[in-house]
Formats: C-alpha cells, sequence, structure tokens
C-alpha cells in the first residue's frame, strides 16, 4: 500500500524545477508499471473513473457535434458548430489517454500529478462555441 | 443476521469504476449510431463505420462485465488492478472515432446534402 497522495493546488503557472525534472516530451506516455510501485488500488481505479469520465466528455462532445450538423436544419450555423463541437471531442479524446498514463506514473512514483491544461482548453473551447452559436442565433432572428 | 467484519472493496471502487466503464460504453454505442447517419449521408458504404463502432463499443460493455468479475480475484489477492490494455484501447479507439466523425460532418458539408 502507497503513501496518501499529495493533490497540489492548482497552481497558476508550473514550477520550473517540475519542467526541468521532465525527461523529454512523449506524445504517448509508457507503460506506467514500468516505473515505481503499486499504489493504493483505490487510487488506481479512481485515476480509471477520472480517464473514462473524459473519454465521456469526448463522447458527448461528438454527439453534440453529430447532431448539430445533421439536425440543426433551420440554423446556418449547425454545420459550424458541429466541426467545432467535433474538434474539441477529438482533442479531448486524444489528450484522455496521455493524461491517465501521465497520473498513474506520477501516483506509482509517489510524485504530485502533473498539471494539466485540459481543462482550460475544454471550457475555454465550449465557451467560445456557445458565444459564437449565440451571436448566430441573434444575428439570424 | 451479523455485519461481515472485514468490508472487501470500502466505498465500493471497482463496483463505480465498472459502472464508469460500461456508462462509457453506452456513450460510445450512441455516438455509433450518430456516426452511422451521418456517413449514410455521404455514402450508403460509410455507414460502416459507424456500425463498427457500435460493434467495438458493444464489446467494451462486455468486457466490463468480465472485468467486473475478474478484478475480484485481482484484489483479493492484494494486486494492482492497472490494466493499461484497456486504457490504451478505449483512449485510441475513441480517439479515432471522433476523428472519423469530424471528417464525415466535414464531408456532410462539402458534400451538400
Amino acid at each position: 500500500m502507497g503513501t496518501l497522495l499529495t493533490v497540489t493546488d492548482p497552481a497558476p503557472r508550473r514550477p520550473r524545477a517540475y519542467a526541468l525534472r521532465r525527461p523529454h516530451w512523449q506524445l504517448v506516455p509508457p507503460d506506467p508499471r514500468t516505473k515505481g510501485t503499486d499504489p493504493d488500488y483505490r487510487f488506481t481505479l479512481a485515476n480509471e473513473r477520472t480517464f473514462l469520465s473524459w473519454i465521456r466528455t469526448a463522447l458527448a462532445l461528438a454527439a453534440g457535434g453529430l447532431g448539430a450538423a445533421s439536425l440543426l436544419d433551420d440554423f446556418p450555423g449547425g454545420e459550424l458548430l458541429g466541426i467545432g463541437l467535433l474538434l474539441l471531442s477529438f482533442v479531448t479524446a486524444a489528450a484522455s489517454y496521455r493524461r491517465w498514463a501521465l497520473n498513474e506514473t506520477a501516483m506509482r512514483l509517489d510524485e504530485p500529478l502533473p498539471a494539466s491544461r485540459l481543462a482550460l482548453v475544454l471550457a475555454g473551447g465550449v465557451a467560445v462555441l456557445v458565444v459564437g452559436s449565440a451571436i448566430l442565433v441573434a444575428i439570424n432572428t | 443476521m451479523t455485519r461481515p467484519e472485514q468490508v472487501f472493496d470500502p466505498m465500493l471502487q471497482q463496483e463505480r469504476t465498472s459502472l464508469a466503464w460500461e456508462r462509457t460504453a453506452f456513450g460510445g454505442m450512441a455516438v455509433g449510431l450518430l456516426m452511422t447517419r451521418a456517413g449514410a449521408q455521404v455514402h450508403p458504404w460509410l455507414a460502416a463505420l459507424g456500425v463498427i463502432q457500435v460493434v467495438l463499443s458493444a464489446g467494451v460493455l462486455v468486457w466490463a462485465g468480465q472485468h467486473y468479475e475478474e478484478l475480484h480475484v485481482t484484489l483479493r489477492a492484494g494486486q494492482s488492478p492497472t490494466h493499461p490494455g484497456a486504457a490504451t484501447v478505449v483512449g485510441i479507439a475513441t480517439t479515432v472515432a471522433t476523428g472519423v466523425a469530424t471528417l464525415l460532418v466535414v464531408a456532410v458539408v462539402f458534400t451538400g446534402d
């Protein structure tokens, strides 16, 4: 059983020491089991559920995008909104496995969980799409 | 009736994780149906992409049920439930599916349905 995880406060900027400690940037991180020791199984399962939540978020965005593109016949921005939601969905899906592997590795090495820009990208992206759609609705009514 | 002295899997972590896998599988099947619809608008054969997504997601649902049983053994033996294989497959499959869905919608827009 590993020691209790320390979850750091979301720092506005990544500490320099951490950036230097990072070996080299990899698109697909290696199998987490190659490093460290097994953490408490509850943390492993919680990390897995977080990964699945991100996947479901990506799937929901994809469903919204496909729906917007094919169902919104009266709304001229429907296709644009659909493509925007699908691109956001693609980014979320592509980042989610990476997040899972990096978090798992950090827990195995008893290090703080790595910072992620994924939440910021998703929130910003959805905000831009919503404002864009609102402007299109306003123009068309 | 007496309560068990030792609780296996406190707070039902394993069950919650299995349910999360199942929710994800259902979500994948729903997206697969929408992809089938979008694909059919471009070309009937492209509907097969959506059908593949539905079948793969149904596979995840079946796997989740089996894995739930297997994890009982793993956890009772005190071993790690890490499963990089499942995360890799679902992560890559979802990335591919959302990428394909994006291309389908772009194709629908440009073929001018």
